[in-house]
């Protein structure tokens, strides 16, 4: 358990330190109709997030071992939340590509977002359905 | 002393905060072509509103803080002619907006106190009002100092602040009535995922105890 609660800690670091490098050289400012127009990649946004969740649920899982708890759930409502955050994102890219549609490279790139709405859909699921099943023996 | 911000606490905000910027984005995706000035029909503000009704106003506070700044991270439209005008405009689009929905929490005591399902309805309804008419304000006075420059007269409207009470109304309202549904429904079904997760085991414990 605590080797996987410090795995979680430097897996969590990882992906929100590249996260966030990424996120900073994603940013660009252009001029738009009203005034300045500035953006960042929502993807490494969302990455980032996904890393401070994992971080975030191993730092509980490591303090509540200390404690002398150890909450079996934890896992399962990592890959739960995590999947959940995953298929709407994935999901609101596919319908934003869908409406604002057009040019022939997005057709790849559109493949690309339902495959990962389906992966992420499933991660939930299987989430759901593990944490369900550790609380039935829990009870 | 009861802490506010315990670990699983903060865990929570972490999690709300980033479920709402995630619904947030879709409801933009889709409601793109209908509010071409921005604006979003979504359900977003469900996420501050269970974090109010479940650990108290300052939590929800971060979960709105944390979005707005997400939302402003993500991009953002800025006027280029006076500093202090764009500089009050994103502050009251994207960090202040999402922070007043908060305020829905101020009736946390009323929803914890009700024993009925009426009673809990009602701090429901007076809160997620409040909380969403204090954004829909936010959004209004943004609005004036966005199109007051150089406004034209649009849908037969000649008034900048009227124009902005309509057009920021127009999905401010169903998102409003949408988000109070939802928690409605999640108070109804789930009403334990609205309570206070300590005082809810410490309860059952003692209901335990009382039956033995």
């Amino acid at each position: 358990m605590k080797s996987k609660g410090i795995l979680g800690i430097v897996t969590g670091a990882i992906t929100y330190i590249y996260a966030l490098v990424s996120f900073i050289l994603s940013f660009t400012v252009e001029s738009g109709a009203w005034g300045r127009d500035t953006h960042g990649s929502k993807f490494y946004i969302v990455l980032m997030l996904v890393g401070l969740i994992i971080l975030t649920f191993s730092i509980i899982a490591l303090v509540d071992l200390k404690r002398g708890r150890v909450d079996a759930l934890i896992g399962s409502y990592c890959f739960m939340i995590i999947g959940t955050i995953g298929f709407i994102f994935y999901l609101a890219t596919v319908i934003d590509m869908a409406i604002s549609a057009g040019d022939a490279l997005s057709i790849s790139e559109l493949i690309g977002a339902i495959f990962n709405t389906c992966l992420a859909g499933i991660l939930g699921v299987y989430g759901y359905l593990s944490f369900k099943k550790k609380s039935i023996k829990n009870d | 002393m009861k802490k506010t911000f315990s670990i699983r606490t903060m865990a929570e905000v972490a999690i709300f905060a980033a479920l709402g910027y995630v619904l947030d984005f879709l409801a933009g995706a889709y409601s793109a072509p209908l509010f071409v000035n921005g604006g979003s029909i979504g359900i977003a503000m469900v996420c501050v509103y269970i974090v109010a009704y479940r650990r108290g106003f300052f939590p929800a506070l971060l979960v709105g803080l944390i979005m707005g700044l997400l939302d402003l991270a993500d991009g953002f439209y800025s006027i280029a002619d006076v500093w202090y005008k764009a500089f009050a405009q994103v502050a009251l689009d994207y960090v202040v907006a999402y922070p007043l929905v908060a305020f829905a929490g101020l009736f946390k005591g009323m929803f914890d106190r009700s024993s009925n399902n009426k009673g809990k309805i009602l701090a429901i309804v007076y809160g997620c009002t409040l909380g969403g008419i204090l954004k829909l304000l936010s959004h209004v006075l943004s609005g004036v100092l966005f199109w007051s420059n150089d406004f034209q007269p649009t849908w037969g409207i000649s008034s900048p602040l009227l124009f902005s009470f309509v057009y920021n109304g127009a999905y401010m309202v169903p998102c409003i009535v949408l988000s109070m549904a939802i928690v409605i429904f999640i108070a109804y079904k789930y009403s334990e995922f609205l309570t206070e997760p300590d005082s809810y085991s410490l309860r059952v414990s003692n209901n335990n105890k009382g039956d033995k």
